[in-house]
């Protein structure tokens, strides 16, 4: 057996090659740094040796403890609940609507167009993005507290407001991603056979009988992997523009997880450990999601990470 | 062949992926000394003195550097701050293993993470000319319960926030700056009726997240609803040290910045605001007045009276008076100062450079680059000096000794600075027109406040949000008792009982 294991890695050696960096990478960035997890267990700063933090003391589940007994425990809990879910419905819903629209262009030049305009957004750094929206929103000649006083209303600055907070953050979340994220879809639209479209006008489908019955049946096995690696890293993305944009009047709407691990561990006290903690705490609620997802589309019949 | 272009390629990607990890391993040493070269020393400059956001002329700094290793024998490498958020920018660095031998932070927070040292024996043995440069006061509150100085002072107890007036606008108006709260509101609405510099213009710019720690609408105004100001004060009736938030009149000053900001007096993006955007709107000649750390505007003056000659601000020297007093409250002798990394090889060269740059002649070069360059001395004896141009080519990287001892041991007719070193030499100081801290001197150890009080983040989050919440009113004011309520259910109390606890072993009462 071991022996057919070497003979078929000797035989697909350059595959294996291949494989060796992605592997280093996840064994450097992802794997090695979960023993850094330790630190949640125990009480130490950033600026501690490694002997000094290996041989702290342990302080079990204090962290945890103070985390879930903090006054603002559920308000931080129910952000990072709430905007993910919001995040999901647009960064998962949106793209494949924006994908079922380009599906339909028939100008394969002014698709190439909207296609190139519609990604562009999605190199443009956080930092740039931050920018912009404030550019655009500052009372003092943006364009958006312009175009409102302009049509009567109150030029307010959308965001200190937290009314329109977590709307201008998803806008931009938005805007930047949707047009990235249309791009399995489309390829998945590509490789649907046209028989079927012809087939189906022929019997007089209108289009949308043909996108319920044929392009989403036909792309169903990418939406399904796209929604389990969404849930996956759900809990990871969007932080940075958060914190890029949100200030104190706006918190109660906006800090979420890892905006409080960041000002925990890198701003005033500096609690490296209970940070940890948190941070610990969100992965384990990240796992629960993949998992979760991962079973029920095992459930639902459809293709799952493992299949 | 194919199969050798795969094997090539493949080892290129393992080959950068060795080389990312092999350079981020190489960044994150300690390099500090060569075998047998200058001591290296590496020093981050937050300490407030670099204004500019463009870039120096890297043959001035390389002259800076070059004199610095010639006269004291350390090669000495200045990182400038990138981001607006300096502290947090030097705390990923410090955390990250970077070498940073020298920064300025607040010592308290440091300390307890192990993050500094303290620097008693080397001032002892180096720091002659820094010790006698600083009051004892600055000194008392750089220094711990067991007499462990943990910094050299950045600041003393000063006047830093006092209330900016266009003087040509009152003039405008017909009325004179602005000496009590009534007058300065009858001004805001003049401003914002009268719009004299446009649709654009900003009846009161403030911030609430500003240098040294300084909060402009709390700093500048709250003292004239409180009997205290913005500090910590005794409850009499408890015998209690309790926030300035739960001062008797605090929920009127709520209900005032409510009251301007609604009627669109205040700037609505002052809970956002950084350094950069104030200067330039004060520059921008669109603010009517100015509630923001002093040197927001004595450094912008220059500036702003180029774009507007005949404009001019001024406060009231008396002080700004309100029901309760004295509005503006000085800034505390601070616990914030110029720290040296646990991490340094060489604390005793770090204070042997800083002493070296406390004196005149050589904070001069530190300060304003090359004698010859930008500016010369004119009496040198008295260290008067002139400026020869504009000094737009060194924006005083190494300058490591700011603070108004340095400051003022120099003058000169830099046109650049002219009111910054007017307000430095003859008003910084004045504490006649402001309230000073109640607890001033007293220095609460962060380490004990968090055993005390573990839930102390919570209770700074909640006095910082809600109390912008109230002001622009995405919180009802009817709610102030609730947030009161809020505060002691956040754990209050608790903060309340270790800061009495520290208060009063430190004052002996």
């Amino acid at each position: 057996m071991k022996q057919r294991s070497l003979r078929e890695i000797g035989r697909y050696k350059m595959l294996y090659l291949f494989l060796l960096p992605g592997l280093l990478y996840f064994i450097v960035f992802r794997f090695v740094p979960i023993a850094g997890y330790v630190l949640a267990f125990k009480d130490v700063t950033p600026f501690m040796s490694l002997e000094q933090m290996l041989t702290s003391d342990w302080v079990g589940f204090r962290h945890f403890r103070e985390f879930f007994n903090s006054y603002y425990f559920w308000n931080v809990f129910k952000n990072t609940a709430v905007l993910a879910a919001w995040r999901l419905a647009i960064e998962f819903t949106l793209p494949i609507l924006l994908a079922l629209l380009l599906n339909e262009l028939h100008s394969k030049i002014y698709k190439t167009f909207v296609q190139t305009v519609a990604y562009m957004p999605y190199f443009v750094s956080n930092v740039v993005l931050a920018g912009i929206v404030i550019t655009l929103l500052t009372t003092n000649g943006g364009l958006v507290p312009t175009i409102m006083k302009a049509l009567g209303g109150e030029a307010t600055y959308l965001l200190t407001d937290p009314n329109s907070f977590r709307g201008v953050l998803l806008t931009a979340i938005g805007w930047k991603n949707i047009g990235w994220s249309s791009i399995v879809y489309v390829a998945a639209m590509s490789s649907v056979d046209p028989q079927l479209y012809e087939a189906a006008s022929i019997d007089g489908a209108s289009k949308l009988q043909m996108i319920f019955k044929i392009t989403l049946p036909s792309i169903a096995f990418a939406i399904v992997i796209m929604f389990i690696m969404r849930i996956g890293v759900i809990m990871n993305e969007g932080w940075e523009e958060t914190l890029l944009l949100y200030s104190e009047p706006v918190y109660s709407v906006s800090d979420i997880l890892d905006t409080y691990v960041y000002r925990s561990a890198m701003t005033g006290s500096m609690r490296y450990s209970y940070a940890t903690a948190v941070g610990l705490f969100k992965c384990i609620l990240g796992l629960i999601l993949v998992t979760a997802s991962n079973v029920v589309a095992k459930r639902l019949g459809q293709n799952n990470m493992y299949s | 062949m194919k199969k050798l272009l795969s094997l090539i390629l493949a080892a290129m990607m393992l080959g950068s992926c060795m080389a990312g990890c092999a350079q981020n391993d190489s960044d994150s040493g300690n390099g500090s000394e060569g075998e047998d070269g200058p001591i290296k020393l590496v020093v981050y400059n937050n300490s407030g003195v670099i204004t500019s956001t463009e870039a120096s002329d890297p043959e001035i700094i390389q002259q800076v550097h070059d004199w610095l290793l010639e006269e004291t024998g350390y090669d000495v490498t200045i990182i400038t701050p990138t981001a607006e958020d300096d502290a947090t920018e030097l705390n990923l660095k410090l955390s990250g293993g970077d070498q940073i031998d020298l920064f300025w932070g607040d010592w308290t927070t440091y300390a307890k993470s192990g993050a500094i040292i303290p620097v008693n024996e080397y001032l002892d043995s180096k720091g002659a000319d820094i010790v006698a440069a600083w009051p004892q006061e600055a000194w008392d509150a750089m220094t711990d319960t067991d007499g462990q100085i943990y910094g050299i002072p950045r600041s003393t107890p000063v006047s830093g926030n006092p209330l900016w007036v266009r003087t040509d606008w009152c003039e405008q108006f017909g009325m004179e700056v602005p000496s009590t709260i009534e007058e300065y509101e009858a001004y805001l609405a003049k401003v914002a009726q009268e719009k004299p510099a446009g649709e654009g213009t900003i009846p009161l710019l403030a911030d609430i997240n500003g240098k040294h720690n300084s909060k402009g609408l709390h700093n500048t105004f709250l003292g004239a609803f409180t009997e205290y100001g913005y500090t910590n004060w005794l409850d009499t009736e408890t015998n209690e040290i309790k926030p300035a938030e739960l001062q008797p009149g605090f929920k009127d000053f709520l209900e005032t910045m409510n009251r301007w900001y609604e009627a669109g007096y205040i700037y609505p993006e002052f809970a956002n605001l950084d350094v950069t955007t104030i200067r330039d709107l004060i520059k921008s000649g669109i603010v009517g007045s100015a509630a923001v750390w002093y040197s927001n505007l004595t450094l912008s003056m220059y500036d702003f009276q180029k774009n507007f000659p005949d404009a001019g601000y001024d406060y009231c020297r008396e002080g700004l008076t309100g029901p309760a007093g004295l509005a503006e409250t000085a800034a505390a002798a601070s616990t914030t100062g110029a720290l040296i990394s646990a991490r340094c090889q060489h604390p005793e060269a770090v204070v042997d450079l800083l002493n070296f740059l406390y004196d005149p002649d050589n904070y001069m070069i530190s300060w304003y680059g090359p004698e010859g360059t930008y500016w010369k001395w004119t009496d040198q004896e008295n260290h008067v000096y002139e400026t020869i141009g504009e000094i737009s080519g060194y924006h005083f990287e190494y300058c490591l000794t700011i603070g108004l001892p340095m400051e003022i041991s120099v003058s000169g007719n830099n046109p650049q600075q002219a009111r910054h070193q007017q307000y430095l030499s003859q008003e910084h100081t004045n504490l006649e027109r402001v309230k000073t801290h109640f607890d001033d001197g007293v220095v609460y150890d962060q380490a004990r406040v968090y055993e005390g009080c573990p839930t102390a983040d919570d209770i700074d989050r909640m006095l910082a949000e809600e109390t912008v919440k109230f002001i622009i009113g995405s919180r009802d004011l009817s709610e102030f008792d609730q947030f009161i309520e809020q505060l002691y259910d956040a754990g209050m109390q608790d903060w309340i009982d270790v800061h009495t606890q520290i208060y009063f072993e430190q004052t002996n009462g």
